[in-house]
This record gives structure tokens, C-alpha cells and sequence, in this order.
């Protein structure tokens, strides 16, 4: 599977499903911290936010930690698609 | 391919007049269709040698061959007696019909000057659908691809894609700004879907007039991030909600599975929106996601790619999530004006792929909805498929889907019936552009159904339904339908019904002497004139209890019970 460089996808759980009333920016700033990434889109209507983490990390455990999150609905590389 | 020449304007054809069968006609002089029955399997004669045996038999010439619907045009010399010829030919065993050519009112012909490069028009029958439509504004079709030529201050600049109003810039999800096409590929599938039409230059697009939004998220090597994609296909559903349209999403690229572009793909089902995606060029490979989704999120047609010949391209994948194929071979269209990553002519190219099989579908797809603005998703999704050409034995198969697009007949199709059971005993029935769904069974004789006609939650027709009114009054009422019955060949006294919730009975079947609960009360109640369940359940209590010399509270309990017992037969 080919990733769009180091790019994960962040899907938040919906605030009904959130524990804590802790606002979207701040949640972005835990998994920038967590990853040491930066914040390529911020979240979208429906909760879905994009980072890009360094090459040098490991995706695989990045994305597991980041899942680990109570507020992540789930995370998975920005595969990418090509024009047919 | 029919290539457009000034004689295929109609000039110099010969139209002859005649009558067949009761009727004034006109036809081509010396053109007979004949259909063919499918030969026995044992049979070795094909299609093609029986036709060639047939012609020079009869001393005409094969002028087309057999498709896969076995039908065949002969052509004899014009001063022959076509009816005749036509009489002969339906007398033998191996020909299921024959006809004369009849010559309809004279059909769009694009006036671009490279619509005779465009075979896929006429293979699928594009200048039938654009006699019916040729698109609304209350349909946007979006196009999520590599962005469209633009100058490189932002406007745009093809001669086939500049309508003023028509072409709404989305957002460049790659670098920002105006989505202009580094690629060519969005150019390509623009034009395919959407170039402006019948204006003397360049080339014909599916759909002529609806509004298009364009989002880029493919880059200039033709790469895309599936995050550009959710966001895109978001946007573009956004617009169309916002702005009350629908929508039919062209999606041209594809990729591995992932979360994020299922999530998209359900977020535009839950809205009503349509995508349309390619299959993928791995020749014979499995389907591409989105594209795959098509089999679990019904909203997600996956397109394959077919030739000229209607054979399915060596390059198109595979697989059951083939929903339709449509032409992608050698696919003629818009190009941007300046050099790009793919190696092509500028302005216009050809250029092959399931990319380019799936624009025309998107562009067919909104010129249904164009035509049948009342129609779901999933009605508009059903038609398409459903008279799709099949490309061999059986209904559906994992390289052709559920078949070759079929323009003129996918926008006929909401003119038919669907979903429908017509039984031996259906005689005649006439349907509006706002029949939903209904059910007919055994008995049904005469029905017309009228603008407010939604769903029509009958369970049963009786065999003495004859002609019947439905309107948006008729739902549920304790008082009798109403219902007329009409039969011209004779007078017949009318037979009353009830509607109990959503079922109608026989008035005989809710006769209190028919329920062994009322059995105590059957002969005072018929005294005071009350002989149906319904008509007790209605009573006045005090009325009720004066007029059978009950005291109030053997009358409640007749009520009561008489009010179960039609919950209970509706129930059945």
C-alpha cells in the first residue's frame, strides 16, 4: 500500500462519543505531540483530520499510540489513488 | 461507428410513405429490420451466416450485422416492395420480427466538428437520449480529477469548457487556489462528462447544460491522497444539498481500500449522491476501491471499460463490483490548451482507460436525473442498469457488469414501470412520472394512477376491482373506500369495501355474524341496522345503547371488542 509520504488520516469520534469536554484543537495538539507531526488539514465537518509525520518515525506504532485514544475513531495511512 | 457525413443530416435519404399496419408510415425505401430468435444450441449456423443467407436469398445486402439483441438491417433495392419483403421474412421459423425502418422525427445531431471522431455516441445511443434531454440545471455533476484547463491566471480557457456560469471552481485540495489542470487528465474527463455542445467546434460532452464542479486532488503525476478525496466528494455534496440539487460525482481515479474513502462514499449515499468510479486499468485486475465499494454502498457505480467492437478492454478490471461498462477505448475529448504531464495534442486527444468509460456514465447518469428529477438514487441507479446492454449470456457478468450503457433507453426507462409484476390477468394500466411503487396481483384490471400517487400500502385487490381512483386521501378510513368499478362490457351492481389500517376488505368479510365473539349481540345489533365490525367500532355509544336498550357499559364492551377485532384482521 502506498501511503501519501508520512500522512495519516485521523477520524475524532463524534463529541456525543468523547468523554471530557476537551474542544478539537486540543485534541489535534495531543496527537502532534504524540507523533511530532504537523497538522496538514485541520478537521473537517465530520471530524476527519490529516497529519504529516516525520519520515524518520515508525507509522506503524505512530498510529497505533494515536488509536489508543479515547477521541479517535480510527487512523490509517492517506493512501493514495491514481488517475485511471 | 456511423460517421456523421452531411448526407446523415437526412438530406438525400430516401423516405418512402406506405401504410402497415393500420397506420400511415414512413420509412427508409429498400431497409428492413429483421430480429433474429437466439439459434438452438445445437445449431452450427451463426447470427451472421443466416443473415447473409437470408440476403442473398431475398437479393438484398447485409448492411448491418446482428448485434447481441439479434437484430439485423437488410437493405434491398429501393424500388422493392419493403412490406412485402417484410411479410415474407416474418413467415419464417429463425426470424422472431420483421419491419420496415421506420423513420423517426429527426434526431439531435451535434454540430461540433469532431463528433464523427466520437464512435462511443453512437454505439450507446447518445443522439436518441439527447432528443429526450440534454440537461438541467437542477443536476450538478462534480468532477473530482486532476482540475481543468485554466490560463495561468485562473480562467478558463478551452474553447469547449469556458460557458460562463457552468464550470464552478471547487477547491485545488494539491496546491491551492484554482483547480488548473497540470495532468490533462481532468481536462480529458471534463470534457467527456460535460463539453459544451452542438456549437461548431471541438467535440460533443455526455451532458450539455448542467453545472459542473470541479475539484482537483490529482497532482500532476496523476497521485491523489485519499483524505483529498473525502474531502472533496464532502464539498461537492455540501454544494449540492446547500443549493437543492443533485448530484452525480465523477471520480476517475482509485486506489487501495481505506476507511476514509468508504466514510466519503457513505456520506454521499446518505445524501442522495451518486458516484460514479472507475474500475482501474490492470488489466483483468480486481476492481479498484472506491469503485469496489459499489457492491456494499449502493449509491457507488463502478465502471468498466469496452471497445468499439462492445468487447470489454483487455485492460479493464475485473470482478463482481462491476456495476456497467461503457466505451473507454480510443475516447476523443478536451485536452488543455498547454503542454502537461500526459504526452497528448493540446485542445483535444484520445486517450484510453476506465477513467474515460466513467465521465460518460456520469454524464448519462445526470442526464437521467435531468429527465427524472423525482427519481432516487437507487431508481436512477436500477434504470441504468437494468437497460444496459447485456454483452453475452446471462443478466451480469464480472467483466461486463450489468452490461453496456444504454443512453436513449437508461432515459426511457423512467417512462416504464419499476419495479413491476404484470400478471396474465393485467389488462391495462396507465403510469405517471409519479408512480412509486405498487403492487399488482392476479385480479388487477383497470388502474390510473395520479399525481399524489406515492406508495400505495394495498395488500389486496379483490376480484372485483375494475377501475379504481387513488388519491392522497386514500389511506386509512374506517368508511368505505372510494372505490368505482367499471366494466364496459357490463352493468354490474358495485360491491362496497372498507379499509381497515392499511388493508381493504371485502365488505362481507367484516358481516358481524361472522365473529364468534358477537355472537350474543349478532341479532340486536342487525335490529338497529348495524351490520358490519366497521360500522360498530363507529357507532356512538349513547345512540348505540338507546337504540339496543343496553345499559352504557354493555355498549362499551361491545365497542371495545368490536374495535380489537379490527386490529386484529387488519393485523392478518
Amino acid at each position: 500500500m502506498r501511503g501519501r509520504g508520512h500522512r495519516i488520516v485521523v477520524q475524532f469520534k463524534p463529541p456525543a462519543e468523547r468523554a471530557g469536554a476537551r474542544v478539537v484543537p486540543e485534541l489535534c495538539d495531543e496527537i502532534r505531540a504524540i507523533t511530532s507531526g504537523t497538522l496538514v488539514r485541520p478537521p473537517t465537518a465530520t471530524g476527519r483530520a490529516v497529519f504529516q509525520i516525520p519520515p524518520s518515525s515508525d507509522l506503524d506504532q505512530l498510529m497505533h499510540r494515536v488509536r489508543s485514544l479515547e477521541f479517535v475513531g480510527y487512523v490509517e495511512p492517506d493512501v493514495v489513488d491514481r488517475a485511471q | 461507428m456511423i460517421p456523421k457525413s452531411p448526407e446523415s443530416a437526412n438530406a438525400g435519404r430516401d423516405i418512402r410513405e406506405a401504410t402497415w399496419r393500420r397506420k400511415r408510415v414512413r420509412y427508409l425505401a429498400g431497409h428492413v429490420i429483421v430480429k433474429f430468435k437466439a439459434p438452438p444450441p445445437d445449431s452450427d449456423q451463426t447470427a451472421r451466416t443466416l443473415t447473409e443467407g437470408i440476403a442473398a436469398e431475398l437479393e438484398g445486402r447485409v448492411k448491418r450485422y446482428p448485434r447481441h439483441s439479434g437484430r439485423a438491417v437488410i437493405v434491398f433495392d429501393p424500388e422493392t416492395n419493403v412490406l412485402e419483403v417484410v411479410k415474407r421474412l416474418s413467415g419464417r421459423s429463425e426470424v422472431e420480427y420483421a419491419e420496415p425502418d421506420l423513420v423517426d422525427s429527426a434526431q439531435i445531431i451535434p454540430s461540433d466538428t469532431r463528433y464523427v471522431d466520437q464512435w462511443s455516441h453512437p454505439l450507446i445511443d447518445s443522439e436518441g437520449a439527447w432528443d429526450l434531454q440534454t440537461g438541467a440545471a437542477s443536476v450538478v455533476i462534480g468532477i473530482i480529477d486532476s482540475g481543468i484547463s485554466t490560463s495561468a491566471a485562473g480562467a478558463l480557457n478551452h474553447p469547449d469548457l469556458d460557458v460562463p456560469g457552468r464550470y464552478v471552481f471547487g477547491t485545488d485540495f494539491v496546491d491551492g487556489g484554482v483547480p488548473r489542470d497540470l495532468n490533462g487528465h481532468g481536462t480529458h474527463v471534463a470534457g467527456i462528462a460535460a463539453a459544451e455542445s452542438n456549437n461548431a467546434q471541438g467535440v460533443v460532452g455526455m451532458n450539455w447544460a448542467s453545472p459542473v464542479y470541479v475539484c482537483r486532488t490529482l497532482d500532476v503525476n496523476g497521485n491523489g491522497s485519499s483524505a483529498d478525496f473525502a474531502d472533496a466528494v464532502e464539498e461537492i455534496v455540501d454544494y449540492a444539498v446547500a443549493n437543492n440539487l443533485h448530484a452525480v460525482i465523477n471520480y476517475s481515479g482509485g486506489g487501495p481500500a481505506n476507511l476514509t474513502k468508504q466514510a466519503a462514499c457513505q456520506y454521499a449515499q446518505a445524501r442522495g449522491v451518486l458516484l460514479c468510479a472507475a474500475a482501474g486499468n490492470d488489466n483483468g485486475g480486481p476492481v479498484i476501491w472506491p469503485a469496489a465499494y459499489s457492491t456494499t454502498i449502493d449509491n457507488v457505480i463502478a465502471v468498466g471499460s469496452t471497445d468499439a467492437n462492445d468487447s470489454v478492454s483487455s485492460f479493464s478490471n475485473v470482478g463482481p463490483e462491476v456495476t456497467v461498462v461503457a466505451p473507454g477505448r480510443g475516447i476523443l475529448s478536451t485536452m488543455p490548451t498547454y503542454a502537461v504531464t500526459i504526452p497528448a495534442a493540446l485542445n483535444y486527444d484520445s486517450l484510453d482507460g476506465t477513467s474515460m468509460a466513467t465521465p460518460l456514465v456520469t454524464g448519462l447518469v445526470s442526464l437521467m436525473w435531468s429527465r427524472h428529477p423525482s427519481f432516487t438514487y437507487g431508481a436512477i441507479r436500477n434504470c441504468l442498469t437494468s437497460t444496459a446492454v447485456k454483452l453475452g449470456p446471462g443478466t451480469f457478468n464480472n467483466a461486463w457488469g450489468n452490461g453496456r450503457i444504454a443512453a436513449e433507453a437508461a432515459l426511457r426507462c423512467g417512462d416504464l414501470v419499476f419495479p413491476t409484476i404484470f400478471t396474465l390477468f393485467t389488462r391495462f394500466t396507465i403510469f405517471t412520472r409519479f408512480t412509486r411503487f405498487t403492487l399488482w396481483t392476479r385480479f388487477t384490471r383497470f388502474t390510473i394512477f395520479t399525481l399524489f400517487t406515492r406508495f400505495t400500502p394495498f395488500t389486496r385487490f379483490t376480484a372485483f376491482t375494475r377501475f379504481t381512483v387513488f388519491t392522497r386521501f386514500t389511506r386509512f378510513t374506517r368508511f368505505p373506500v372510494a372505490t368505482r368499478f367499471f366494466d364496459p362490457r357490463e352493468r354490474r351492481v358495485a360491491e362496497r369495501f372498507v379499509r381497515v389500517g392499511s388493508s381493504v376488505f371485502e365488505l362481507r368479510e367484516t358481516e358481524i355474524r361472522r365473529f364468534e365473539e358477537l355472537k350474543s349481540a349478532e341479532s340486536d345489533l342487525q335490529k338497529a341496522g348495524v351490520r358490519y365490525l366497521h360500522e360498530l367500532a363507529s357507532s356512538n355509544r349513547d345512540e348505540l345503547a338507546a337504540t339496543l336498550n343496553y345499559s352504557r357499559e354493555e355498549v362499551d364492551v361491545l365497542l371495545k371488542l368490536s374495535k380489537q377485532l379490527l386490529s386484529t384482521l387488519s393485523e392478518r
